[in-house]
């Protein structure tokens, strides 16, 4: 090619490309969501004198222009290949792959975090729970079981469990499960653990808190499953299925779900496959981030009630308990905060109680509303 | 606006690359005047008045020197000025440090002016005084025309962060000039890669410093890397921008001096500020370091001259005591390589020299992105294992394996190697051949690759945009 052949290429082809993804951002119908990345895209923004004005038209125009770029999918695969497979970095925005798992590591605890939840669970045990059966337990996240093997940066887990075991009252007992679970309990592509295989985790709360399950269930399936970390990573990852368990107890439990509008008991249900459809599809267990939810089976094992205490692992721990307590009653203190649990919550002495948070959530326990 | 971003690179870039080439030529720089308020307005609403009342006073400063050319009253329009273009960054950049040494010194509580510092106003300020000290001195002509003033002073390519565009080089080029597709190439060609050191390389290098300055698990061996990481970020960064900027202006048919020349090949400190932020040394050289004698007086003025222009470089970039500190460090270093030592580094084989540059330059860095001196010189310390840190951490191994061919890349791309290889196999011409054909297709990638780390990223501003 001779260079004034290659000047005009250049120059045409510099502005083609520039020309056609513009059309093609400006002319496509806008996407509301991003299902990969969980989240609602920026729209055009109102033009007005006062957004002008105040710098916020131009603020929104700039996330507007990266939202509904023409396959932002397809960049965001892009970016990620080339930093993997090119530039052979080892994360993407901390999000890492190995032994066939996608996770995102940390490097630092905030030891005020850590002990901030356990001076939390204190003051729930002082305002509600005293003459209760008390237990705490922390979940560990996958890189527990991930990240220093496979050389990533890790944080040292038994500090954590010490930060928070030191802080909360002897009368709350420990349950440690970080024996109970290995990496391929959780989903390959998701932060959550996988119901099925969490058999050994119930066994030794069951052991410890003295209740006992059948582990005879009907294993319900539900695909294709893109988990968080699917979406972060934008690699061709595989997807996964989503699976979860009835049983008899299960299918029979009655449950009742707090409106948050009404404020009022409304009945509900445990598994809901509509909501597998939801941005995140682990909405299916409990239908996701709810305050509060009562489940009561009257053919119960046992005359025993449970307060749960509980992140969205436990909205796929509380079915397997079913079975064992009359009534459970399901807490997310990241959507209600603890004064109002007096109004919603019947606490009675002699009732089991277990605290239950994965590592994330104790790592930024500003999000438990305990006050 | 950034450079590197979608709403500059795919909305306005082509909006006014469109408008530019469908008007009559005697309405472009309109075009790009409008254009160019545009620009700054997007990002910097509240100070776009300040950069058109400078331009005026450029202009109408100008237009006295000129009429009142070979007397008293030119040279007081000419001080006149340097006053309100220095006093006004003076108040924007420099008041509130000023305040606060005289509140520590004197003990006193006089409240802070808390002003923002308007973007670029370093850049133009300098442009505009270097208009009128070149009128001052015959080396140009007088301006009439507002518009085409006006356009020099905020012409977008180089507006928030250099080069630093004297009139005199575009002179010509505001009246009248070319368009063809072999400026137009080779400005895509320029802008291309600038766009690519800054989103490919800076900002990845910028995510490693970052890292190594906020980690828990620090080492001997990440303060070095983030030296070399930091020297590394700085450059692509800002050459990547002045790149972007020189592509740019070459599109509409102007011509910006170059900035940089490969700095990290320096063999000594005075070579490095050959071939660092020319338009910077050169600027300063021009209308401080000459003006107040050079090298043409007594020793001692002679030395006091360097300590005046590289206390003021440091000033310059910003109003801090480590800017300054780091500038006097180099005003220690060129009076020792001006006294003896450069002598002796043209001696020496070629790679000792730039190893010694590199050491040194490596050190002027963290100077430069500590906020206090104190912080500096512990980095220092830790460097040299004066801080009891280990050599090596699992977590240092770890970044350095995930950052590892970013600088390679990095490294690589800092000397003249790949340009020489080119250049070389375009020698031939089948080479030739195969490098115009090569050409279009890199640049597509790594606009394409640009895009998707733009879209995929957060906010990286450009370093320089706070000088």
């Amino acid at each position: 090619m001779s260079d004034k052949v290659k000047n005009v290429v250049v120059s045409v082809l510099f502005v083609g490309l520039i020309l056609c993804l513009l059309l093609f951002s400006v002319l496509k119908k806008p996407s509301e969501v991003s299902k990969s990345e969980r989240r609602k895209l920026a729209q055009f923004p109102a033009i007005s004198y006062e957004t002008l004005e105040n710098g916020e038209f131009m603020e929104s125009f700039d996330k507007y222009s990266l939202d509904q770029f023409v396959g932002r999918d397809w960049f965001r695969q892009l970016k990620a290949n080339v930093l993997f497979y090119i530039f052979r970095q080892k994360d993407n925005n901390n999000i890492y792959l190995a032994d066939g798992q996608v996770s995102k590591y940390y490097n630092q605890i905030s030891k005020d975090s850590v002990v901030d939840a356990g001076k939390k669970f204190n003051k729930l045990y002082n305002q509600y729970l005293k003459e209760m059966n008390v237990y705490y337990s922390i979940i560990p996240d996958k890189n527990y079981f991930l990240a220093a093997k496979n050389g990533y940066p890790s944080v040292d887990y038994k500090e954590f469990e010490n930060y928070l075991t030191s802080t909360v009252n002897s009368n709350m007992k420990y349950i440690s499960l970080f024996d109970s679970l290995q990496e391929s309990d959780y989903y390959a592509t998701d932060i959550h653990w996988r119901q099925e295989k969490i058999s050994k985790v119930v066994e030794k709360l069951g052991n410890e808190m003295g209740f006992s399950v059948n582990n005879n269930y009907t294993l319900h399936e539900l695909s294709p499953f893109y988990g968080v970390y699917y979406g972060q990573s934008a690699l061709p990852i595989e997807s996964e299925k989503l699976y979860y368990l009835t049983n008899e107890a299960i299918e029979n439990a009655r449950v009742y779900e707090l409106n948050e509008k009404t404020l009022t008991m409304e009945e509900s249900q445990i598994y809901d496959e509509n909501d597998f459809e939801n941005i995140d599809p682990y909405d299916v267990f409990l239908k996701g981030p709810r305050p509060l939810f009562v489940i009561k089976n009257e053919n119960a094992t046992t005359d025993k009630e449970l307060i749960l205490f509980r992140d969205s692992f436990g909205s796929s721990l509380a079915p397997l308990l079913v079975e064992s307590y009359r009534k459970i009653t399901i807490v997310d203190l990241r959507y209600i905060g603890s004064p109002l649990l007096k109004d919603y919550v019947e606490f009675n002495d002699g009732q089991d109680v277990l605290i239950i948070y994965c590592t994330d959530i104790l790592n930024d326990s500003s999000l438990l509303k305990v006050f | 606006m950034l450079f590197s971003s979608i709403t500059f690179l795919y909305y306005f870039l082509i909006a006014v690359l469109v408008l530019y080439f469908i008007v009559p030529k005697k309405f472009r720089n309109i075009v790009l005047l409008v254009s160019s308020l545009f620009f700054y307005y997007w990002g910097e609403k509240n100070y776009t008045i300040i950069m058109i009342l400078m331009s005026i006073s450029g202009y109408v400063h100008g237009l006295l020197i000129n009429k009142f050319k070979g007397t008293k009253k030119a040279k007081i329009a000419l001080v006149s000025s340097i006053i309100v273009g220095i006093g006004t960054l003076g108040i924007f950049k420099y008041t509130d440090f000023f305040i606060s040494n005289v509140n520590s010194l004197l003990h006193t509580d006089i409240g802070l002016l808390k002003l923002a510092l308007p973007i670029g106003i370093s850049f133009y300020t300098f442009q505009i005084i270097s208009y009128t000290i070149d009128l001052y001195r015959g080396k140009a002509e007088v301006q009439r025309n507002l518009i085409d003033f006006m356009t020099y002073v905020t012409l977008f390519p180089q507006l928030i962060a250099g080069p630093i565009v004297r009139y005199v080089d575009v002179e010509k080029e505001l009246k009248d000039r070319s368009c063809t597709f072999e400026k137009f190439a080779y400005g895509v060609n320029r802008f291309a890669i600038g766009l690519a050191k800054k989103v490919l390389v800076a900002n990845v290098l910028g995510e490693f410093c970052k890292i190594a300055k906020t980690t828990s698990s620090n080492s001997v061996v990440f303060i070095w890397a983030y030296a070399i990481a930091y020297a590394l970020h700085i450059y692509f960064d800002f050459s990547g921008y002045s790149d972007m900027a020189i592509g740019l202006g070459r599109m509409f048919g102007f011509h910006f001096p170059e900035n940089f020349n490969y700095p990290y090949i320096a063999k000594s400190i005075t070579d490095f500020w050959r071939r660092w932020h020319i338009s910077l040394s050169t600027w300063f050289r021009d209308y401080v370091y000459i003006p107040l004698g050079g090298n043409r007086v007594p020793k001692w003025k002679w030395i006091r001259n360097i300590f005046i222009v590289w206390g003021l470089t440091g000033f310059w970039h910003g109003a801090g005591w480590t800017f300054i500190a780091w500038g006097l460090f180099f005003a220690v270093l060129l009076m020792i390589e001006k006294l003896f030592l450069l002598d002796k580094l043209e001696k020496i084989p070629a790679w000792i020299g730039r190893v010694y540059t590199l050491f040194l330059v490596l050190l002027s860095w963290i100077l430069f992105d500590a906020t206090t001196i104190t912080e500096a010189f512990s980095r220092i310390t830790a460097m040299f294992g004066g801080s009891g840190l280990p050599l090596i951490t699992s977590e240092t191994l770890y970044y350095l394996k995930s950052y590892a061919v970013v600088f390679i890349i990095g490294i690589i791309g800092a000397t003249p190697l790949l340009k020489s290889l080119v250049l070389k196999i375009k020698e031939k011409n089948i080479g030739r051949q195969i490098i115009n054909l090569l050409e279009p297709i890199v640049q597509v990638v790594f606009i394409l690759v640009v895009t998707a780390y733009l879209i995929d990223g957060s906010f990286n501003p450009f370093l320089y945009f706070r000088f």
